[in-house]
């Protein structure tokens, strides 16, 4: 890498800080990404739709193509079934969907829920019913 | 403030801080900060792991055995699904990304019953107590009530941390995170009392428990400690319900009045399902 990752950092700023609020949540999931789980394919997408950014990420060990959609939030931050289906159809309506990722109607989101003591908290939020894994 | 309801450690005393408590916690590690150790290991291999990657290793190790019950090829770590500890240190170049953090009831008790501890606001300012209480209040609802559990926790000798992984405020351990699984869990229930007189005479005492105005459904509701219950029993903790109650007179100064810690209440509850035909003892 010939940039040093405080550049990198640098250069997402500008993405990061479109969205003042929710900018210090972002900049920490991103981080517990990169830095601590260690992930390679983590892409910042601004949704203007939700006034925030979203992370889509490959998460390592599942098929290829796979992408999770990624939302910090703040673990303050009230959530309603209502609320995480406007989330759904604002996340739809965005289109995330490009050449490289296939991403159609959105099935799963993942929310990153962010506490007081900086722990994150993945959710995987299922649009309807969702049948058991099968276990090896 | 604006980054978030938490406070960065800028000296050099966080070892003291953990040794002598067990305060605060790593942005990138589960409890002690470990991600400085973790990178430093790639120049010197024979370091003792972190907890972090003793569990990281513990899953793959599960997750090859599940591979090779099932008959599947046993996939090894793709290096285009994630990097190595030997790529992060060198994209790195040796700076440090992990923060060492106090959260705010940490904070206040350092700074208030300790006294150990000071804080500075973004211009440098030294903070008094006064202020650091009323600007935490801002930061978290009914932090008084919070503090006050926290507070009667740490003099008995437990290491409260936060509870939100399981649906409560508080998890209680006894030596840190680091050691044991925390036993107790704990949830702290607001509660303002009034000194209620009738004609005869006679002083009773109301509690009311505080509810904000947008709560649909008062997290002390039935269903909501039954739902707490579950997850609790499911990581073998034991539920306690911490009832702090304030007088009404007092209050209402709480937001900005730390002395209102003198006026505090605390009643212990502990909540545990019983099943009839199940337990014999």
């Amino acid at each position: 890498m010939d940039r040093s990752f405080q550049d990198h950092l640098a250069d997402l700023e500008p993405i990061i800080n479109r969205y003042p609020t929710s900018a210090p949540f972002l900049r920490h999931v991103y981080l517990d990404l990169v830095l601590n789980k260690q992930w390679k394919q983590v892409e910042i997408k601004p949704i203007d739709s939700l006034v925030a950014n979203v992370l889509l990420a490959h998460e390592p060990n599942t098929p290829a193509e796979d992408r999770l959609v990624i939302l910090p939030r703040d673990h303050r931050e009230k959530l309603s079934t209502d609320a995480i289906q406007a989330i759904f159809e604002k996340l739809n309506t965005a289109h995330l969907d490009d050449d490289s990722t296939h991403l159609h109607q959105l099935k799963k989101l993942t929310l990153a829920i962010v506490g007081s003591d900086s722990t994150v908290l993945y959710y995987h939020i299922h649009k309807g019913l969702v049948p058991p894994k099968e276990h090896v | 403030m604006d980054f978030g309801k938490f406070v960065w450690v800028a000296s050099v005393s966080q070892d003291r801080l953990i040794k002598q408590g067990f305060f605060g916690k790593g942005t990138l590690s589960r409890s002690i900060p470990t991600w400085d150790a973790r990178r430093e290991q790639v120049n010197n291999p024979r370091l003792e792991l972190a907890p972090e990657q003793v569990t990281a290793k513990r899953r793959s190790k599960r997750r090859e055995q599940k591979q090779l019950r099932a008959g599947m090829q046993v996939t090894a770590t793709n290096p285009e699904e994630m990097y190595t500890m030997e790529e992060l240190a060198a994209w790195t170049g040796g700076r440090g990304y992990e923060q060492f953090q106090l959260d705010l009831y940490e904070t206040f008790f350092l700074l208030y019953a300790l006294d150990v501890l000071d804080l500075e606001n973004k211009h440098g300012t030294k903070m008094t107590t006064t202020d650091c209480w009323s600007l935490f209040h801002q930061c978290t609802e009914q932090f008084a009530y919070h503090f006050a559990a926290y507070h009667y926790y740490r003099s008995q000798g437990w290491v409260p941390k936060d509870g939100l992984k399981f649906g409560v405020d508080f998890v209680l351990y006894q030596q840190g995170p680091t050691s044991k699984h925390s036993d107790f869990s704990v949830l702290v229930i607001p509660c303002v009392t009034t000194a209620v007189q009738d004609t005869s005479d006679h002083h009773d005492t109301t509690m009311q428990l505080l509810t904000q105005p947008h709560d649909q459904a008062p997290h002390a509701s039935w269903v909501n400690l039954l739902r707490i219950n579950r997850v609790c029993a499911h990581v073998k903790k034991t539920l306690v319900l911490c009832y702090v109650s304030m007088d009404a007179s007092v209050a209402h100064k709480a937001t900005n009045d730390p002395s209102v810690l003198n006026h505090c209440h605390i009643h212990e509850v502990v909540f545990r399902r019983w099943s009839p035909s199940a337990n014999r003892e």
